[in-house]
């Protein structure tokens, strides 16, 4: 709470954004259009009992529009035009801690947007009883909408902290979001979504807001973590070794005790899809560059040591790799002895996904000790040669009518599909096991973690060198 | 109050910064000079959290800016040569936003606020935005955020750049003011001319490197080998003229319009020894001093020999 009471960067916000001149017209268009839907909903349903609720998915999607995009456009604006004004590096050199500024942004940015969706909440509850919608949905929906909003306005921050554009980098994503909440909104009114039933988490029943609020929420914390570190050092990666660890632990914890009472397979699916997908996340931000290896080890060696400890910012990442793995294992482990008596099966699709982090990580960190931030575009085209292109290349090679096996072959040493393989497996199908996948799997994360480590020994010479001045 | 040491700062695999020393006291007003590329901006940048260094220690008002970087911003005021104000906020505004940031008690806030605008002559503009003030003013606006929270150091990156002159005569007045009562200046800049007027001590750099630091006199003393005196004689000049070359650290004496202009190799306690004879000797002396050189001969030579 004292981030929050008396920040300077949200009451410099509410002066610049809430002067009654700027405010005004917008809030009176606002009100006007409002009250306008809300009659035509009251009119429809005195004339023939509906049209309430498409006024209400109207409003609603007015709501989202005010406070997802509109506010996240300002919150990209705010701190594009501070870093390029150079105003922001005032604010890293005041005595205001950087969570603060951070939070300031945050919040202040689309104080206009979240006044204007205040306002429209009452024509939205209005028209929701006018539809017979529950008191329930509409918290739902109302809830759902300010978790997102926070949700895509924390990533604007980040976005705007590190992209050279980064409105035009997210509109996208603003697109899609406002699309989902449009979908979402929909199931909700209609009532198919009540049909489902209620969420839980680690078997414990939980309402849907909460749900929702707990998953975004998490999400919003870490992306405000790397905004933060941003702000206290525009060089400095996004989430340091021991941030990314916590980062994939709690990730994998949601999807624990969300996929708790879920039909095994499904559950042991998605897991494995949202651990890999955040490991490999996590792999990015650890990863050093050469620059900041060679700082580590000259900053280590002034203090007696070889090289800088191995959870340093400025460290090689293997350990942090290896303990994303680690964590990785424990979240398939926990949920795998929970749901499948015969678990011990699910151990080779786990294995892949383990190897393709390690695989990612190791790789990152050899390319950027190679060639610096640079390297990190070598490292995608490797990536996208191994995993993705024999993809393409298998259904081409079969669709040209040669040999099968060739085709096939370009297809299973993919870590995908492997654990594809090894999941039909597991469900009784009749395909090839995961084998190559795993043998061609296992031997990229041999390689580029004997890499990487030749990689930071040649680094460590170079330290000793004077180097160019 | 500033006191680096043996500090090293790498972008990358570049060494922008190598093992440098330096330290600027209360009351001393130090011109960081040097090539583009020298390292000024980044030593600039690192006393100010920045850039992180490779290593080395700076501290500000005895405070550890790498253990307590948030404490030490308490003690510093940073100008640069491009003022960045938020154009939505009023004069004000943007002081209160400031002040509010460096802890100043919101029930003074105001008042001072009043004050530091009254102070640079903006008092009439306290509820104009900023983005509707001309350069000069933006400028002492950004003089007035500055010396806001009163702090011990100031670091001023080309601060008088596209200022008028009477805009940079009142920098100069202020600075010298800011010394006189104690504050450490730190400033950079390329017209040396005005640093010269301004500044106490020098510190030159060149490829990362601390060539030479020191109190004005000193630095030229150093880099230019002796010290130039001029002396205006009333009577008596074959004696004086007999004395110096008797003293055996003089070299030869030239006629200038404002008197004679001689090198001379010693101290200045050798000097003031020279005066006493001259005047025991019945030379009326109507003035006699070093005649420092300028920094901007400074500058060259050092530079010259540099890239010797």
């Amino acid at each position: 709470m004292a981030l929050l009471i008396d920040n300077p960067i949200i009451i410099k916000h509410i002066r610049a954004r809430l002067r009654p001149a700027q405010v005004m017209p917008g809030a009176v268009a606002l009100f006007c259009l409002a009250a306008t839907l809300t009659w035509l909903a009251f009119a429809s349903q005195r004339a023939d009992g509906q049209g309430g609720g498409f006024v209400f998915g109207l409003l609603w999607c007015l709501l989202a529009l005010v406070l997802v995009v509109l506010g996240s456009e300002q919150v990209a604006t705010a701190v594009s035009v501070a870093r390029e004004t150079g105003i922001l590096d005032f604010h890293r050199i005041s005595p205001l801690p950087p969570a603060e500024v951070a939070l300031g942004f945050f919040l202040g940015a689309p104080i206009r947007e979240a006044c204007y969706a205040a306002l429209l909440v009452p024509f939205l509850a209005a028209t929701a009883i006018l539809a017979g919608i529950p008191w329930t949905s509409l918290f739902d929906l109302v809830a759902t909408v300010v978790f997102v909003a926070l949700l895509v306005h924390a990533w604007q921050l980040l976005a705007a902290l590190v992209s050279r554009r980064p409105r035009a980098s997210t509109r996208g994503i603003l697109l899609l979001v406002f699309l989902a909440l449009g979908f979402g909104a929909s199931a909700m009114r209609d009532g198919s979504v009540a049909s489902i039933s209620a969420p839980t988490y680690f078997g414990l029943p939980l309402p849907r807001a909460l749900f929702v609020g707990l998953h975004t929420v998490a999400a919003t914390i870490f992306l405000l973590v790397a905004a933060t570190r941003q702000m206290r050092d525009q060089r400095a990666a996004l989430l340091s070794k021991w941030q990314a660890l916590a980062c994939l632990t709690t990730v994998a914890t949601l999807a624990v005790g969300s996929l708790w009472t879920a039909e095994p397979t499904i559950a042991l699916v998605a897991l494995l899809t949202v651990v890999v997908a955040t490991g490999v996340f996590c792999g990015m931000p650890v990863a050093v560059t050469t620059g900041e290896y060679l700082k580590g080890v000259r900053r280590a060696r002034r203090l007696g040591r070889s090289a800088a400890p191995p959870l340093d910012d400025a460290a090689a990442s293997g350990v942090a790799v290896a303990g994303l793995c680690l964590v990785a294992v424990a979240a398939a482990a926990i949920l795998g002895l929970r749901l499948a008596a015969d678990w011990q099966a699910w151990a080779w699709p786990f294995s892949i996904g383990l190897l393709v982090i390690a695989t990612h990580g190791f790789a990152r960190q050899y390319y950027r000790l190679r060639d610096g931030s640079q390297g990190d575009l070598l490292c995608n085209l490797t990536l996208f040669l191994i995993w993705v292109l024999p993809l393409p290349l298998a259904a081409a090679w079969s669709a040209s009518g040669l040999d099968g096996w060739t085709g096939n072959l370009l297809w299973e040493v993919t870590p995908w599909a492997g654990m594809t393989q090894a999941v039909i497996a597991k469900a009784g199908g009749a395909v090839g096991g995961p084998w190559p996948s795993l043998f061609v799997t296992g031997l990229t994360t041999l390689v580029f973690g004997v890499l990487q480590v030749r990689q930071a020994a040649i680094a460590r010479r170079e330290a000793g060198a004077p180097g160019p001045v | 109050m500033i006191d680096i040491r043996d500090l090293r700062v790498d972008y990358d695999r570049l060494c922008a910064v190598q093992d440098l020393t330096l330290s600027v006291a209360p009351g001393e007003v130090c011109g960081l000079i040097g090539p583009n590329g020298a390292g000024k901006t980044t030593v600039m940048r690192a006393i100010l959290g920045l850039v992180e260094p490779t290593y080395g220690s700076i501290t500000v008002a005895g405070v550890d800016m790498r253990e307590r970087p948030r404490d030490g911003f308490r003690h510093i005021g940073f100008m640069p040569d491009q003022p960045p104000l938020y154009d939505d906020l009023t004069c004000w505004e943007f002081l209160d936003l400031f002040a509010a940031s460096y802890g100043v008690p919101s029930a003074s806030r105001d008042g001072a606020c009043h004050a530091a605008l009254e102070q640079v002559g903006l008092s009439a503009k306290a509820n104009t935005l900023t983005i509707e003030l001309s350069r000069g003013m933006r400028q002492r606006l950004m003089i007035a955020k500055t010396l806001l929270p009163d702090p011990e150091v100031i670091i001023l990156d080309e601060p008088a750049s596209g200022i008028d002159p009477q805009g940079r005569s009142d920098l100069k007045n202020m600075v010298r003011e800011l010394a006189r009562r104690g504050r450490a200046v730190l400033v950079s800049s390329h017209i040396l001319t005005e640093l010269q007027e301004m500044c106490t001590s020098v510190a030159i750099m060149e490829r990362g490197r601390m060539v030479v630091s020191g109190p004005v006199g000193d630095v030229s003393r150093h880099v230019m080998g002796t010290t130039v005196y001029t002396a205006r004689i009333l009577a008596g000049g074959e004696t004086f003229l007999r004395l110096l070359e008797s003293d055996g650290r003089a070299g030869v004496p030239a006629e200038e319009a404002d008197g004679v202009r001689f090198a001379y190799a010693g101290t200045t306690a050798d000097a003031a020894d020279l005066l006493t004879r001259l005047v025991q000797a019945g030379v009326r002396v109507a003035a006699f001093g070093p005649r420092e050189s300028g920094l901007e001969e400074i500058f060259l030579k050092v530079g010259a020999r540099e890239l010797s």
